[in-house]
């Protein structure tokens, strides 16, 4: 066993810190290769590694962060790729004591991968290789994968390094303040998709100093039985008075963090930017002696999107694979994709996720066309179109290969047999790029008869599997739906198979359901009934049409009846608000009304931006209540809470505008009424305008939206009005406030001279100004309120009346 | 010019609307920005051009480009191009239509729509300057200088948008059918206008650092 693998069972290993940071207080200049050092000046590298060595790094690691062909080649250095590596190794290893353990350090490549970016997930994958080669033969114990923001890119490092190599890998990861990458994985996620690749060892490195990454740690740990591991960087970066980078955080500070981290489950800790060998040592004395904490092996089966999860299990709900995306017998799906427009995949995509598919499946079934090509193209669009796991589902190794390379997350493979030449074909494909796969129980001699040779061909399949490496919860098992009106004796096995399956083998199921009817009339009442005993027996993930109305209905009732839907609160959520028309209709909508007060319906009808029902909400509540109680009772205190939760990001602006429609049309119910009674109260008045010159009204709009929502009178003077125009209505319309917008720093000064112009003909007029270039510095500058969104504008105003 | 047509990912068109890790969406906004998506795609007009100048002189921080094609103060861009050897000059628009659909919606109430095809069209117009970009990128390899300078825009820095007029003339803005107004604001709204340094190296320029390092662009920095 490598020596790595068999400490990290019993100790914490300490890594080093600072590569980067070191050399550069040691004179390398920004902007210089770092690793061209290796060569130039190896002393000064070396009395890095040194330096680390003598303070206690278990692990330090040579100076090839940015030593792939592609990173070099942005310094002319390409050619020399092998040069730089081997000697950085050599350096490492020159330092190293006996028990020092040497990691090759692998960073991104600067390039951004399809199928977000541009570049070519094989080509990121040659040159990871490449380097991994040169590190392994150069003799380094194990790889370190730092600082990857996207996780597309971490899988072509990671898969590269496990294919060509058989050193040990660790995988770190790098998260904004948002806890998610820059490309949008979550912690929870990406371990799951790199676990399933086979990164030994999976981490989080730099950003956001050891708060804001204990915190990724911890959530990585709720998941997961994978080894962890940590490189904070000492704080985010500042400026000292001589304009050079410091790093905030005192070794002392970052150390205080270790033993909340080893809770939090890591069995390997280091430093990153701004860390130091003192840093180091005080480290190594902390956790000496201190075990990882023991790690159960979970066997769940999950698939994953670049974003999101599904787990598929008999304690979660029955999941649904969409099969929508799949051009066999429809012929203007085929006719498209032969001429090479990929409309109906994004369409189909966009629907079934709505219905509620929790996977999709992809299958690009043409004749005569590129099928590598046309998957290549159809996952990617399915991708941009929606966030869930896809399943790929093809024959065709090139168009699977074409597909696990463009999947970013965690695919099913669609499918294997239990015939030698499909496994031998499938699984190494599955393995390499980390892939559940779909066992089909048939082999060499076709669909076999009863449920226990079915079993028999599942069995082939998982011992198979498990021989490449692929562990249980990575294989799913199909049974195969016949065609009841041709074989109606066959129909019970399909179901019997799925029982014992689950008892004998404990795998997740799938079936494709709709072939049960092929051939007779009325098949939804077929298709139903099927699905409903299929579910009973312990089905999991239909392959099925989620737009089917009967379908999906037949499901929700399915998953309640055997418990999988825990308090029918999903089966109530679907069906509670329609009516059941065995009742009278009066009694269940007495009942309702009954139950809730009209107020407090408003206020979640504004919540939950429901324009359809607010007028029937309102005209319920006048019945009880005066229009000024319904405002400052319901519809205000219902765009409050949708204020807080866009501020605490719970809501994006969507959701704030929605919510805006469903005020505005509250409004037009009830101002006519106001007035009548004249009783209209304003919260204050205001003026907008876009200043002069200026022509980006977006921003402006949204906030006058806002105010007028919460009670403002707004007069909107629109965009590219002049100074006079703005002051002159604020005075003759007695405003309270103006509030100003600019985009550009041409039109900004416009801001100034306004509010000191109000300063002379209109002291008690308030100026609050907003746009993408202005700063509360600037406000305060000129005299004016700053606020930089809507929901605060809105506070700021409320304060200033 | 060849294709423009930019692809416009959704992830990104959520995060421009303001989407993190913990906000909850829901299927009807879900559904109302693939629909954004699918119209913006039916309206937009992408339109690009790019112009290239073999020569670049800087003396202090006065820049001239080609045979003094353009010329122009900026301390920033003396630096961007200190070491490059040749300069791109580019323009971009999504045309008209998408924010003519927007103001319309806005004034319909429509505004959950309005707000958000607006995001989409920031996306596409970024996307559409990318896959322009693409295009100098190949260029720029053929002729041996396959290292690109980031996208840099009148306004960022010390760069005077009052540039804007000299530079639409330059790349036949108004056979794109972009103008600019007297502030020298671009129309329609979704366009760009931008300078890319050509070279052989890496350029060490980096754009004012604020230390959002996760979001930076900068990937040669030293700060691992």
């Amino acid at each position: 066993m490598n020596r790595f693998l068999e400490r990290l069972e019993e100790e914490i290993l300490v890594l080093d810190g600072a590569m980067g940071t070191e050399l550069h207080n040691k004179g390398l200049e920004v902007g210089e290769c770092p690793e061209k050092l290796n060569l130039d000046q190896p002393e000064i590298v070396q009395s890095v590694h040194q330096s680390y060595v003598e303070a206690g790094s278990d692990i330090i690691q040579t100076n090839t962060f940015g030593g792939t062909r592609i990173k070099l080649n942005e310094y002319d250095l390409g050619n020399q790729v092998k040069e730089i590596n081997t000697q950085a190794v050599k350096l490492a290893q020159g330092a190293a004591k006996e028990d020092t353990l040497v990691a090759a350090s692998m960073g991104p490549t600067g390039k951004l991968i399809e199928p977000m970016g541009d570049f070519p997930f094989q080509a990121a994958y040659t040159a990871f290789a490449e380097q991994a080669q040169i590190l392994e033969a150069a003799g380094v114990d194990l790889i370190n994968i730092e600082t990857m923001t996207d996780l597309q890119e971490a899988r072509a490092a990671l898969i590269a390094v496990k294919e060509t190599t058989d050193l040990p890998v660790i995988c770190h990861l790098t998260y904004e303040d948002s806890l998610k990458t820059m490309t949008g994985t979550d912690p929870v996620t990406a371990i799951e998709v790199l676990d399933a690749i086979g990164a030994d060892v999976i981490g989080a490195n730099c950003s956001m100093g050891p708060e804001g990454l204990l915190e990724v740690i911890q959530k990585m740990n709720q998941d997961t039985s994978a080894r962890l591991s940590v490189e904070p960087n000492a704080g985010l970066p500042e400026l000292d008075e001589n304009n050079e980078t410091i790093f905030p955080m005192q070794a002392q500070e970052m150390v205080s963090y270790a033993p909340q981290f080893i809770a939090a489950g890591i069995n390997v800790i280091g430093g990153c930017c701004g860390s130091t060998p003192e840093y180091i040592r005080q480290l190594q004395d902390k956790v000496k002696g201190l075990k990882p904490q023991p790690k159960e092996k979970d066997s769940t089966t999950v698939l994953a999107s670049r974003s999101q999860r599904v787990t598929i299990s008999d304690q979660h709900p029955t999941r649904m694979i969409g099969e929508r995306i799949n051009p066999s017998g429809r012929d203007k799906f085929s006719e498209q994709l032969k001429n090479g427009s990929l409309e109906l995949v994004s369409t189909e995509a966009s629907k079934q996720a709505q219905a509620g598919a929790d996977i999709l499946d992809v299958n690009m079934g043409v004749p005569e066309v590129d099928q590598a090509q046309l998957m290549k193209q159809a996952v990617t669009t399915v991708q941009n179109a929606t966030d869930l796991p896809i399943t790929i589902d093809t024959t065709n190794q090139e168009a699977l290969e074409a597909g696990l390379q463009n999947v970013v997350g965690k695919p099913l493979i669609n499918s294997v047999t239990g015939e030698d030449s499909s496994l031998n074909k499938v699984l190494p494909l599955a393995k390499k790029y980390g892939a559940a796969v779909l066992g089909l129980t048939l082999d060499e001699d076709g669909i076999p008869d009863t449920a226990q040779q079915r079993l028999e061909v599942a069995k082939k399949i998982v011992a198979t599997a498990e021989d490449y490496g692929i562990s249980k919860e990575n294989i799913l098992i199909d049974t195969l739906t016949l065609a009841a009106s041709a074989e109606q004796e066959k129909v019970l096995e399909t179901i019997k198979a799925i029982r014992l399956i689950k008892e004998e083998l404990g795998l997740a199921t799938v079936l494709g359901v709709s072939n049960i009817s092929y051939g007779l009339p009325e098949r939804h009442q077929v298709n139903t009934s099927f699905l409903a005993m299929a579910i009973e027996a312990g089905l999991n993930a239909p392959i099925m049409d989620p737009t089917d109305e009967n379908m999906k209905s037949a499901l929700l009732a399915s998953d309640f009846l055997v418990n999988r839907d825990p308090a029918g609160s999903r089966y109530l959520d679907e069906f509670a608000g329609q009516e059941d028309n065995s009742k009278p209709e009066e009694t269940t909508t007495a009942q309702e009304d009954e139950s809730q007060d009209p107020l407090d319906k408003i206020h979640a009808t504004v919540l939950n931006g429901d324009q359809e029902n607010i007028l029937n909400h309102i005209e319920l509540a006048l019945e009880n209540y005066p229009a000024l109680d319904i405002i400052n009772e319901g519809l205000i205190p219902g765009i409050k809470e949708v204020g807080d939760k866009y501020d605490e990001g719970t809501y994006f602006l969507p959701q704030l505008m929605m919510a805006a429609e469903v005020m505005k049309k509250a409004f037009s119910k009830l101002r006519p009424i106001l007035e009548e009674q004249q009783s209209q109260e304003s919260a204050g008045k205001i003026i907008m305008a876009t200043v002069k010159g200026d022509v980006h009204d977006i921003g402006k709009n949204i906030v006058k939206v806002m105010l007028e929502n919460n009670g403002f009178a707004i007069v909107d003077l629109g965009k590219d009005v002049s100074n006079d125009q703005i002051i002159s209505s604020a005075l003759d319309e007695n405003a309270d406030i103006i509030c100003l917008s600019a985009l550009m720093t041409t039109t900004m000064p416009r801001m100034k001279e306004i509010t000191q112009k109000l300063k002379e003909v209109g002291p008690d007029i308030k100026v609050m100004v907003g746009g993408a270039v202005v700063t509360e510095e600037y406000a305060n500058n000129i005299g004016a309120h700053y606020s930089d969104n809507a929901v605060q504008a809105v506070k700021k105003a409320q304060k200033l009346v | 010019m060849e294709q423009l047509n930019p692809t416009i990912s959704k992830p990104e068109v959520k995060r421009q609307l303001g989407y993190q890790e913990h906000t909850v969406s829901n299927p009807q906004i879900e559904e109302l920005i693939t629909e954004a998506i699918n119209e913006a795609q039916e309206i937009i007009k992408p339109r690009g051009n790019y112009l290239r100048f073999e020569n670049i002189t800087i003396q202090a921080d006065k820049l001239s480009l080609g045979q003094n094609d353009l010329s122009f103060y900026s301390q920033d861009i003396a630096e961007l191009l200190a070491n490059q050897k040749q300069v791109v000059i580019l323009a971009v628009t999504i045309g008209p239509q998408l924010e003519e659909r927007v103001n319309q919606l806005f004034a319909d109430d429509q505004l959950t729509k309005a707000t958000i095809l607006d995001a989409v069209g920031s996306i596409a117009v970024e996307e559409t300057a990318n896959k322009l970009q693409t295009q100098i990128e190949a260029e720029a390899e053929e002729i041996g200088l396959p290292s690109l300078t980031m996208r840099y825009s009148p306004g960022y820095g010390d760069l005077d948008l009052d540039i804007q007029p000299q530079l639409l003339k330059l790349v036949q803005g108004q056979e794109l059918g972009i103008k600019c107004n007297d502030s020298f604001l671009l129309i329609p709204q979704k366009s760009i206008t931008a300078l890319i340094g050509l070279g052989t190296e890496e350029s060490t320029v980096q754009p004012q650092c604020d230390f959002d390092c996760a979001n930076c662009d900068y990937d040669t920095c030293i700060y691992k």
